[in-house]
């Protein structure tokens, strides 16, 4: 029997595992579909994972990481890894640089309790590690973070296509535009767990993979649990969606926090309180991804940002609140691998009006292959579209509720100690020996593995 | 003539603008005995909070329109109800539908249940509960608009203190409401409303409140915190209900500045100030246009910050890291004012009648994506073609407002951004354009209107600007955002109406706890000054 059962074979889901089986723990991972990895092969931005967690797992080395040009539709393309000529460009970034150490510190370790029941003392010093920062840069950090990402940027800088590349990333995995507040937070973040190498997101999930398995885990793939099984009030293992029981006294759920709670466990034994917050937790995704095979097309780059500048940013985000198709040409991020363009748009809103229908996609798939031809010289004049992934069918496929590959929406009231909520930022719940562990949990968000890591660690140190 | 204000004999303070604030903080110098001018620019005190005749038997409340945040110790203090402040409360919020009653929420709690029941009897019974989480968390955020704001990066042990208590107040909200406060404070209206409720038709109307004054949509983050700050008003000390002041705004600043006479108070209008002069770095009076020259010992504005110091003091006088903060203050307006002269009164389509349902607010906000889309074609530097409109019949409250038989409409509209896309100086051209949106958006629901029109008064923000002195045309003096709120109001480390130039301070909007007819900002800055013996 193992000691521990791990739901869901995503980065997080592997870090948690080969954490706890280095630790000398007998751990099964379970996995739905028939490879690991989960999302990491959705997401193009491998230089987010945390430098505790390679150490943590003895992951090689990492490589320096392609830098990504952007490109508009006039034809213009800036090598975001080149000298850039904005005169504020170089004074915000070192502004970001002196900030980041006190907003990476937020990060390594978990999220200080905020409520009544806990001490003060977490909180004191997560205030002082920002403290640290002296007066001024404090203010600034307490002004910025809560504007938009339009108004900070526009403060230092003049290029709107800087600017838009700047800050696209920073847009997704929130509900927000450009001109939405508090939006300047998600970029602070992003640079704060950003560097300058990484590796490619499909690597990564095979080299975690080869980690748990030298770490002497257990996986098997094509295993779909179907419940957590809880008696008397405490974890007693899993059941498979063909019946198949399997026992443990420890489960950690790496799939997402509203999953877990809401689907995989009996209501009866969720508390309501619990029920609720796993309820309001914000996961509206607005990713579709798609393969395109284009002959001809000259690339500026291999990672490409197709953006015109914020305001397109902006519009494309009203075609999510809206729930409609695109409006206006949406823009992208391609990774470029010879003739083969991965793209991912990120306003194409799991609500749509109308679901995702056929018609629907191909609408799609029309202004996505527009949008390429409008910055990339003979894009069109030769493009097979291989495969197209809807927000429907990325829920479908990865087991993601709303579309959502992160689990729950970045915003202010969904990070650190709110992520997902109060009472479940800290990896247990009030299920004996169950834990949680995925991106939906602090401090999740892109690929970093931290939230695998700290719930791991939570384990261990119970 | 008094010598009072010259060079040998100065004020003991100047106060520069007669709106409500400036008027309070006058009141109360005055009251502690110090020889106070008041100078406003135009021919009548009261600023933004204002009642004027502009069509002969009609009172329109120009801006501002209703009432709920006017702190009950000013009105103690300085004896307001004696000096004729009469505020009756509304009767009802109806928001009325293009095609149904659409839903009205009554002070009477069973009423409003059976309304919402129609739309959501789940909603129904969240309401209470709703009401009674906000009102304990507005109970916790009072004592902030009661108190110049706290300093986090103070460590003397006076501020320490303040933290410390803030520390405890919180933990003594528990966890719930804890994890609600900081909800409140970054997410969207509608983020927020949606935990609670699921009618749009309920949620629409409700989040509202969290866009006034704002250049933001219902599902910006960061608009649930204003739905509290309308959420902390009160009437006789009863929470979260709004009122009308008898005879118009202007009334709440007449009985201010007749209390502040009271108190040996000088107010002066028709009297614009064109520069407060600094010398040494000490502010030590005004020049008025025309040329005259008046001396104090102190100046204190109640005017937007950035007008104050960047036309009225100067950066010359300025520290380049305070001016260059200001310049980041933002100001955008995003509101306009359309009052009507009624020659009748004229049904709404599915409530017909003038009772109580239209005694009280009535919001166009038919649903969040209607709101949302209003707010699309000002992010693209248009008024809304159609705009959320928040209307009072002021005539149904208060019969003086207007003749027997005939009514004054006073409708708020968003968003009217200040910025068009032709620029600013543009408004005038498109002014009657926004006010026939405005119009042509009621005629829908009140079919008949435009032929009971006697009169229009359309205010853009470039008038509000021009004509109120509001910079850009923003309401309150500064957009009520996150990083613009407490210690941050209007720059962070001068959060506390004390400003870089000595013996100049601020008391308007501008300064914490921020706009709305509260009178907050005016009454704090005075004891401030009174405490640091500052005046």
């Amino acid at each position: 029997m193992a000691d521990i059962i791990i739901v869901g074979g995503g980065h997080n889901g592997l870090v948690a595992a080969a954490t706890l089986a280095k630790a000398g723990r007998r751990v099964t991972l379970l996995e739905r579909r028939e490879n690991v990895g989960g999302v990491c092969e959705l997401l193009m931005d491998g230089s987010t994972l945390s430098p505790e967690v390679v150490k943590a797992l003895g992951l090689g080395a990492a490589e320096a990481v392609p830098s990504v040009v952007a490109a508009d539709s006039e034809g213009r393309t800036l090598d975001l890894g080149g000298a850039i000529d904005d005169p504020g460009y170089a004074g915000w970034r070192r502004w970001v640089d002196q900030v980041r150490p006190a907003l990476a510190a937020q990060l390594d370790g978990p999220a200080p309790d905020i409520g009544s029941t806990a001490p003060l003392m977490p909180l004191a010093k997560a205030g002082l590690a920002v403290r640290k920062l002296g007066k001024k840069d404090m203010m600034e950090l307490l002004r910025s973070a809560p504007s938009c990402v339009n108004d900070w940027l526009s403060e230092h800088l003049e290029d709107e296509l800087l600017k838009a590349a700047l800050m696209a990333p920073a847009l997704h995995g929130t509900w927000m535009g450009p001109r939405s507040p508090t939006s300047a937070a998600s970029l602070l973040l992003l640079e704060a767990c950003r560097r300058g190498v990484g590796r490619a997101p499909a690597a990564l999930a095979t080299q975690l993979a080869e980690a748990v398995r030298g770490a002497g885990v257990e996986i098997e793939t094509g295993a779909d649990v179907a419940r957590i099984r809880v008696e008397g009030g405490t974890v007693a293992g899993v059941e498979l969606a063909d019946g198949t029981p399997i026992d443990a006294p420890i489960v950690l759920s790496a799939v997402g926090p509203k999953t877990t709670l809401l689907n995989l466990l009996d209501p009866r034994v969720v508390p309501g309180k619990t029920a609720h917050q796993a309820e309001v937790i914000r996961v509206r995704g607005t990713l579709a991804r798609l393969k395109l095979e284009c002959d001809g097309a000259q690339w500026p780059g291999t990672r490409l940002r197709i953006v015109d500048d914020p305001l397109h940013l902006e519009r494309a985000f009203d075609d999510v609140k809206h729930r409609r198709l695109p409006t206006v040409p949406p823009p992208l991020e391609v990774l470029v691998d010879g003739n083969i363009a991965t793209v991912n748009v990120w306003n194409a809103p799991f609500e749509l009006d109308g679901g995702w229908t056929g018609d629907a996609r191909t609408a799609l798939t029309d202004a996505v292959v527009g949008s390429l031809a409008r910055a990339v010289p003979g894009a069109t004049d030769a493009v097979r579209v291989v495969e197209v992934m809807t927000p429907a069918d990325l829920a479908q496929e990865y087991g993601l509720w709303g579309g959502h590959p992160m689990h729950g929406e970045l915003a202010l009231d969904q990070l650190g100690p709110m992520r997902p909520s109060m009472q479940l930022s800290r990896y247990t719940t009030p299920i004996k020996g169950l834990f949680l562990g995925s991106s939906g949990i602090h401090p999740g968000g892109g690929i970093s593995g931290r939230p695998g890591l700290l719930a791991a660690k939570a384990i261990l140190g119970r | 003539m008094s010598t009072l204000g010259s060079k040998s004999n100065p004020y003991d303070a100047i106060v520069v603008g007669a709106g409500h604030n400036g008027l309070t903080c006058a009141a109360y110098l005055a009251r502690a005995g110090r020889k106070v001018l008041v100078l406003e620019r135009r021919p009548l005190v009261g600023g933004a909070a204002v009642s004027e005749s502009l069509y002969p038997g009609f009172t329109y409340s120009v801006c501002s329109y209703v009432v709920s945040l006017l702190r009950p110790w000013i009105i103690r203090d300085l004896d307001l109800v004696k000096h004729g402040l009469k505020i009756v409360p509304l009767e009802c919020s109806y928001t009325p539908q293009p095609d149904d009653e659409g839903l009205c929420r009554w002070p009477d709690p069973d009423k409003t249940r059976r309304e919402i029941a129609r739309l959501s009897p789940r909603d129904a019974d969240t309401y209470p509960e709703f009401g009674r989480a906000v009102g304990r968390l507005s109970r916790f955020v009072k004592p902030f608009i009661d108190s110049p704001a706290p300093d986090p990066l103070s460590l003397k042990p006076k501020d320490l203190f303040q933290l410390l208590g803030m520390g405890r107040a919180f933990r003594e909200l528990g966890d719930d409401l804890t994890a609600l406060q900081f909800k409140l404070t970054t997410m969207s209206g509608v983020d927020f409303l949606r935990e609670w409720f699921e009618s749009d038709q309920l949620i629409a109307p409700m989040s509202c409140s969290g866009i006034i004054g704002t250049f933001l949509g219902v599902k910006s983050p960061g608009t649930a915190y204003v739905l509290l700050h309308h959420y902390m008003g009160e009437i006789d000390g009863s929470s979260r209900s709004w009122g009308f002041p008898v005879g118009g705004t202007g009334a709440i600043s007449e009985a201010i500045a007749s209390s502040a006479r009271s108190f040996g108070a000088e107010i002066r209008c028709n009297a614009s100030v064109e520069t407060i002069t600094v010398a040494g770095g000490k502010a030590n009076g005004v020049v008025l246009e025309g040329g005259d020259e008046l001396h104090a010992r102190t100046v204190i504005s109640g005017c937007e910050p950035r007008l104050t110091f960047l036309e009225f003091v100067g950066e010359d006088h300025l520290p380049g890291e305070f001016t260059g903060q200001l310049k980041r203050y933002k100001c955008r307006g995003s509101s306009g004012k359309v009052n009507i002269a009624l020659d009748r009164w004229v049904d709404f389509k599915h409530r017909p009648g003038d009772g109580m349902h239209v005694r009280g607010d009535i919001a166009i906000a038919s649903s969040t994506d209607y709101l949302e889309r209003a707010y699309d074609d000002a992010k693209y530097g248009d008024f809304s073609q159609k705009p959320y409109i928040n209307l009072v019949f002021p005539s149904l409250l208060d019969r003086g407002m207007a003749p027997p038989g005939k009514h004054v409409m006073s409708c708020f509209v968003q968003y009217a951004p200040y910025d068009i896309k032709e620029g600013p100086s543009h408004w005038p051209q498109k002014r009657e354009a926004f006010g026939d949106a405005v119009v042509n958006t009621l005629e829908e629901y009140m079919p008949g209107l435009k032929d009971a029109m006697l009169h229009r008064q359309v205010l853009t923000p470039w008038d509000l600007e021009q004509d109120f002195g509001l910079t850009e045309g923003n309401i309150f003096h500064g957009e009520l955002g996150l990083e613009q709120l407490l210690f941050q109001r209007p720059v962070s480390g001068w959060a506390r109406y004390k400003t870089p130039v000595k013996n100049l301070w601020l008391c308007g909007s501008g300064a914490h706890p921020g706009g709305g007819v509260m009178g907050a900002p005016g009454g704090l800055a005075a004891k401030e000054m009174l405490r640091q013996g500052a005046v």
